[in-house]
């Protein structure tokens, strides 16, 4: 590994959004807007920071940040499935106090719908790619509403308008200022502003290579920096011309020197300028940041004049805030409502339960046309076998590549909305699993009907219940072995090879491709700790166990098993009952369970976008 | 008046008159140009009375498109002599008045409809059932663009400019109706294929090639075949230069997990892939989105340079373009919803719709005014209402604008005489000219073979993956016993090999296949060679790697599990790994061409081989007991045979240890006696039907590429 290059993404920024504003960082790529986004909300996770972010005066720190702040991210991460309703019930639900009642939480949604002019789609579905839903623009809103529940007084946004067509940018704008206008503090970055959008904009910052090159109103730019000799040309967009100004033009080397020369200048130039020093306001009460307060006292004495009293108020507000952010639901509350938006998500998402209904119904043709009309004499007995461990392993191999994938595309929205502190991981975890239930007993259904008439297994009601319960204990046990990669594992690939290796260690030790005599006795304890070893053996008791096989025919009659207790001594399966294999189940689960929970507990569930 | 003097044009003339520029069209300044109508017919003998700047490169295009060209504007093919004068010959009998009344070469849009069947879902979600709706993707589009300059077609999306660069290049699917001519000819596929190149959005390359090397091949596949390999590293050269790749020539493309040369550059690669041929006509769809203002901006001047001095016709669609991209082009066309809203030169563009009554305001970029002023919002109904009604009126205004009265009165007079071009010499002059299929075979073989090379990791997977499977089959027993349970064990550990060659091919074709997939996609879109030269490159290219890793596999496995110590046999084991390896990268690989996502294929091609194994092994169910319809099934699967190869070699004549089980004792005969009867009768029929197998299974993937049509690169 070679050591890593540190690299200064901003350099010494200073500014002041004030309520009531519609505030723009813009910059060319690279220019470091959204760092700026990331440090002012406190979601970096690397890097050093020195200097101060400081909100009503107090040096703000995460969960004050979270308290009276929203940060909007540039791309919707919302459930295609759910109504916009739906989507701000969810969050509302464990974002508001719980001294809040339910009629409250559900005037708040409205009060937002109402804010962002969406009420004529709340019962909509957000919908995606493939499911008819909302336009860009209206899923954006839901993207900003869901930040407006905690009636936050800052509001960050990152690229608010990427992605969407030049009327509905502008829309989402207009709203931004119409929101800002009503007091609210509204920061966000923006790319290539249109003039309509750099019209509507109260304030902006130009950004280049980390540092400022402009901070003021915005209808001063032009002016400002047609008194620094660049004049904005007629039919140009001065955004356009001045953050071109601001950047480096890696085209070729001269240029990059001559535009590198261009933004030193224009950094200096606003360093000097009234811009600059007019705008440092700041002043610091709390304790622990005393030390820093002291810094900025020094460095600019005549800010902190006569604000004291309003200070003071602003404080206690934020303070309110503070307190009423702490007071949020409890696990079980938590735990509660993941579960009703887990059952509503799945149960919505019907061509994806129909499709996995006729995955199970095919396998489960193709495994009972296999075995079709099974005889009873020696050379069967393998096949009877054989049509126990398939039933076992067939159909779980198929789900734990589906599920560890399906957990890997739900950390598109769990990893934000853990990093938001929605909720708490184990929650989460514990309300998906028990939420599965339902729908994989569904599935086993229809896996087991075909499979079991078709093969002509035994008719009678204990047979067939243990046949039921068997299979969806063992399905179940590798559907907690799938979350257990899933969580242990980065990427959606080595969560996918780390399933598979276990599966097949699994697999070669279940005691039908090898027998269980002959393993060695040094790896003998890799066959009783293997849940799909005890679900094969348990299905063989049940199915095999009464069996009689003819052996009238058999060319070596001393190794023709004649009863179905001969078969399961030849095949080693016959040390232990059905309660023995019930534990061996249930451990795996409880294991599998037990290692999940404490990897998400220490590991963090990025998404792996590519 | 324009039109009745052009008539008067000398008809006879030398073909050098050919390449003088008479066409008014240039002149988009309303009010002077008729006045320079009189005057250019005389005078543009010279090329010199053009209201704009450009007399220089007029001259400049004049004297370049002459000699290169010589006397051959009417006809498809530059590339020899004899070819050309049959056609000056065959110009000067039918078409003279065309040849010689079309100086500068045109490309014509003449009232242009395109039509789609607009579908709206999938066809599982009933869409079958619903009738398809037909949509108008272009209404009644004329406009005209002239070699040597530099063309940007500007709308809001959905207004039909990618559709237009369609039919264009002749890629329509949907209802043409108009004509779409150059140079007095009407388009057609093959005939474009020649003319025109066309840039996708998407830059699809392979990230481990270096510029050079990725152009390089790309001429080997596109150049005529009489180029020697000298020749053609001058033509990469002057295309790198060209396109100012200059300095990072010998980087790597990289992609997203290797670092490589930047967005702008790998659209310049792009570019320059489709610049090898020396294309008359380039037509790029969005070649700036995805880029930085600067690389855009310094894109499109390579561009203009390109039109400029190269002398081609260059189309651009753009999505905004800025105010100093909108500059730099010669002429922009406005569509809004299939409709033509404006076409003319940018400087023109703030005068006429101020004279319509849009002026721009001061700083507004005026692009960007006047593509929102033509565009449709269809957010609520009202606003669709009112912004439909004034896009209409102003294609309206645009219809009776004298800017379009120029560019019709300067077209009608030829409307009535497109030539039909017989295209099937020039296909066969593609043909006689392209290079041969061994060179363009060796070239895909190579690149496949530097690309995996370079790709490590990959590398060790296709080489060692096979082996790493051995050790969680032995883990637990070590050797096989002689006892019964000896039976057992064979039988896992032989269907397991039977199953992991063909599962390991697939997660090697998974890992390796789609970036080639796409670049055979795109490049196929070009016509360079056929699905079945890749493919069989593929698997001519798959062929060795599966030969070392399953017989690493085989060696390993064989002789640590204690199979028969039997040279020959083990031979045939080997052997029937790398068969059923080989068969299973050429199903996977083919299972790639039918079904698009890579997850969905690779389940579907495991279910496959989970099947066949099923029905045709005899290991899970035994085949002697199936009924008789399954055991017919069985006869179509693979493992059938290779199973029979594998189990007959193992337990014929295997003696088991009976020490417990004293007097009574089967032997492996029996065994092959009452499960596998007359397998050892059968091994060289076995070996045919396998190895036939996996040189169907590379037809079979053809078929399977062929049944999926190449899919839309946007």
């Amino acid at each position: 590994m070679e050591p890593g290059r540190t690299n200064q993404i901003l350099k010494n920024v200073t500014f002041t959004a004030r309520s009531g504003q519609l505030m723009a960082i813009m910059g060319g790529s690279g220019s470091g807007k959204t760092s700026l986004l990331d440090v002012v909300a406190c979601r970096t996770t690397t890097g050093d920071i020195t200097g101060h972010v400081l909100l009503n005066s107090v040096s703000r720190t995460k969960a004050i940040i979270d308290s009276c702040a929203g940060y909007v991210r540039q791309d919707d991460r919302l459930i295609a499935h759910l109504t916009v309703r739906e989507t701000l019930m969810f969050v509302a639900q464990l974002k508001l106090p719980k001294s809040f009642s339910s009629q409250r939480v559900c005037d708040r949604v409205d009060e937002v719908i109402a804010e962002l002019g969406l009420k004529h789609v709340a019962n909509t579905k957000v919908g995606d790619a493939n499911i008819r839903g909302l336009s860009g623009g209206e899923r954006r809103r839901v993207s900003i509403g869901i930040h407006l529940l905690i009636l936050p007084s800052v509001i960050l946004l990152d690229e608010p308008t990427s992605g969407l067509d030049s009327f509905t940018a502008t829309n989402i704008i207009r709203t931004l200022s119409l929101l800002a206008k009503k007091g609210r503090t509204i920061l966000m970055s923006i790319h290539q502003p249109r003039f309509d959008i750099f019209s509507m904009i109260d304030s902006l910052m130009i950004l280049s290579s980390g540092s400022v090159v402009y901070d003021g109103p915005a209808n001063q730019m032009v002016d400002y920096f047609t008194s620094l000799g660049f004049p904005c040309p007629e039919h140009t967009n001065p955004c356009d011309f001045y953050i071109d100004l601001a950047t480096v033009d890696p085209t070729s080397r001269e240029r990059e020197q001559k535009s590198r020369e261009i933004i030193h200048s224009l950094h200096d130039a606003f360093s000097a300028s009234a811009h600059a020093s007019a705008e440092v306001v700041s002043f610091v009460d709390s304790d622990e940041v005393q030390k820093s307060m002291d810094l900025v006292r020094s460095r600019s004495p005549l800010a902190f004049e006569d604000n004291d009293k309003a200070c003071t108020k602003d404080l206690r507000d934020l303070l309110r805030a503070y307190e009423m952010q702490r007071d949020t639901p409890g696990y079980f509350k938590q735990f509660f409502v993941i579960l009703v938006r887990f059952l509503r998500v799945s149960s919505d998402d019907y061509p994806s339960i129909l499709s996995k209904v006729i995955h199970a119904l095919l396998m489960s043709v193709l495994l009972g046309t296999i075995y079709v009309d099974l005889k009873l004499d020696e050379q069967s007995v393998r096949d009877w076998f054989g049509i126990m461990f398939m039933s076992t392993v067939m159909y779980p191999y198929m789900v734990i590549l589906g599920l560890t994938k399906q957990c890997h595309e739900e950390r598109r929205f769990l990893y934000f909305e853990l990093q938001d502190k929605l909720y708490s991981p184990v929650a989460y975890y514990f309300a998906r699993i028990l939420g599965e239930i339902p729908f994989h007993l569904v599935y086993i259904f229809f896996y087991c009907i075909p499979l079991y008439t078709i093969a002509g297994l035994k008719m009678d009601m204990y047979s067939m219940t243990m046949f039921f319960v068997v299979i969806s204990a063992s399905v179940f046990t590798s559907r907690c072995l799938a979350i257990m990669a899933a969580a242990l594992m980065p990427t959606f690939q080595i969560a996918g090879v780390f399933a598979q290796i276990i599966f097949s260690l699994l697999l070669m030790s279940a005691g039908f491709f090898l027998n269980l005599d002959s393993i060695i006795p040094e790896l003998s304890w890799m066959s009783d700790i293997n849940y799909i070893r005890w679900s094969f053996q348990a299905l063989s008791i049940v199915e095999i166990k009464d069996l009689r096989f003819d052996c009238n025919a058999s060319l070596v009659p001393a190794v023709c098993p004649s009863t179905g207790e001969q078969a399961l001594a030849q095949y080693g399966l016959d040390d232990g009952n059905l309660g023995v294999a019930a534990a061996g189940l249930g451990g795996s689960v409880v294991v599998f369970l037990a290692i999940t929970l404490i990897g998400i507990k220490f590991i963090p569930q990025k998404p792996q976008d590519d | 008046m324009a039109q009745n003097k052009e008539y008067l044009v000398p008809r006879s003339h030398s073909p050098l008159l050919n390449h003088i520029n008479i066409n008014p069209i240039a002149d988009t300044s309303s009010t002077r140009s008729d006045q320079e109508n009189d005057l250019g017919f005389y005078q543009k003998a010279s090329a010199s009375a053009h209201g704009m700047s450009t007399d220089s490169r007029q001259n400049d295009g004049f004297q370049d498109d002459s000699s290169r060209n010589g006397p051959m504007d009417c006809v498809s093919s530059q590339s020899t002599a004899i070819e050309a004068s049959g056609n000056v010959d065959k110009c000067n009998q039918h078409q003279q008045d065309e040849c010689n009344n079309y100086t500068k070469p045109r490309l014509d849009v003449n009232n242009l409809t395109y039509t789609i069947r607009a579908t709206s879902g999938h066809w599982w979600s009933g869409n079958l059932l619903r009738p398809a709706r037909r949509k108008q993707v272009l209404k009644n589009v004329s406009m005209s663009f002239k070699r040597g300059e530099i063309n940007a077609i500007v709308g809001t999306s959905g207004s039909g400019k990618t559709s237009l660069l369609d039919v264009i290049s002749g890629r329509a699917e949907g209802q043409v109706d108009g004509v779409v001519s150059y140079k007095h000819e009407q388009c057609t596929r093959a005939m474009m294929r020649q003319k025109a190149s066309y840039v996708i959005q998407a830059d699809r390359l392979l990230p481990t090639l270096t510029v050079r090397e990725t152009l390089t091949y790309m001429a080997f596949m596109k150049l005529p075949g009489k180029l020697s390999f000298k020749e053609i590293d001058q033509k990469v050269q002057k295309v790198i230069i060209v396109m100012g790749l200059l300095h990072v020539a010998d980087s790597r493309i990289g992609g997203a997990v290797i670092r490589g040369v930047s967005g702008g550059e790998k659209r310049r690669i792009t570019i320059g892939v489709q610049l090898l041929k020396d294309p008359e006509i380039l037509l790029l769809d969005e070649p700036t989105s995805g880029l930085d203002s600067f690389t855009a901006r310094h894109l499109v001047s390579t561009l203009r340079n390109l039109a400029h001095e190269g002398d081609k016709l260059v189309l651009i669609s753009i999505h905004q373009a800025r105010s100093d991209i909108f500059n730099t082009i010669d002429r922009v066309a406005i569509l809004t919803d299939g409709q033509l809203a404006y076409l003319g030169p940018p400087s023109q563009m703030v005068p006429y719709f101020t004279s319509i009554g849009y002026p721009c305001p001061k700083h507004q970029n005026p692009c960007d005014v006047y593509t929102d002023l033509t565009s449709v919002d269809r957010r609520t109904l009202s606003r669709e209402a009112e912004t439909s009604s004034r896009a209409k009126e102003i294609c309206e205004a645009y219809e009776t604008s004298e800017l379009r009265q120029n560019m019709i009165e300067n077209k009608n007079i030829h409307s009535s005489a497109y030539r039909y071009h017989d295209n099937s010499d020039a296909t066969s002059s593609a043909q006689a000219d392209g290079p041969s299929w061994l060179r363009i075979f060796l070239c895909l073989l190579e690149r496949m073979n530097v690309h995996l090379w370079r790709e490590r990791t990959r590398l060790l997977g296709r080489i060692f993956q096979h082996a790493f499977f051995v050790p969680f089959m032995i883990l637990y027993i070590g050797r096989v016993d002689n006892d019964m349970g000896g039976i057992q064990d064979r039988m896992g550990l032989l269907y397991q090999t039977v199953q992991t060659g063909p599962y390991i091919a697939l997660t090697n074709v998974v890992a390796i296949f789609p970036v080639l997939r796409e670049t055979f996609y795109r490049e196929t879109h070009d016509g360079l060679y056929s699905t079945a030269t890749f493919l069989t490159a593929y698997f001519v290219h798959a062929l060795p790697f599966n030969i070392i890793s399953s017989t690493l596999f085989s060696t390993f496995l064989y002789w640590v599990v204690g199979f028969k110590a039997d040279l020959l046999t083990f031979g045939m084991f080997v052997l029937v790994t790398v068969i059923m390896a080989q068969f299973g990268e050429m199903i996977s690989v083919g299972f790639l061409g039918v079904i698009r996502s890579v997850q969905l294929a690779c389940d579907s091609t495991a279910l496959l081989f989970n099947t066949l194994a099923f029905f045709g092994s005899g290991l899970i169910r035994s085949l002697a007991t199936m009924p008789l319809v399954l055991k017919r099934i069985g006869y179509i699967c693979i493992q059938k045979y290779s199973t029979e190869i594998l189990v007959g070699n193992e337990f014929h004549n295997l003696q088991f240890d009976c020490d417990n089980e004293p007097g009574v004792c089967a032997t492996g005969n029996d065994f092959l006696a009452s499960r596998y009867p007359g397998v050892m009768e059968h091994v060289t029929r076995n070996f045919i039907i396998i190895g036939g197998y996996s040189v169907l299974a590379l037809g079979v993937a053809i078929v399977m590429f062929k049944a999926r049509k190449i899919p839309t690169l946007y």
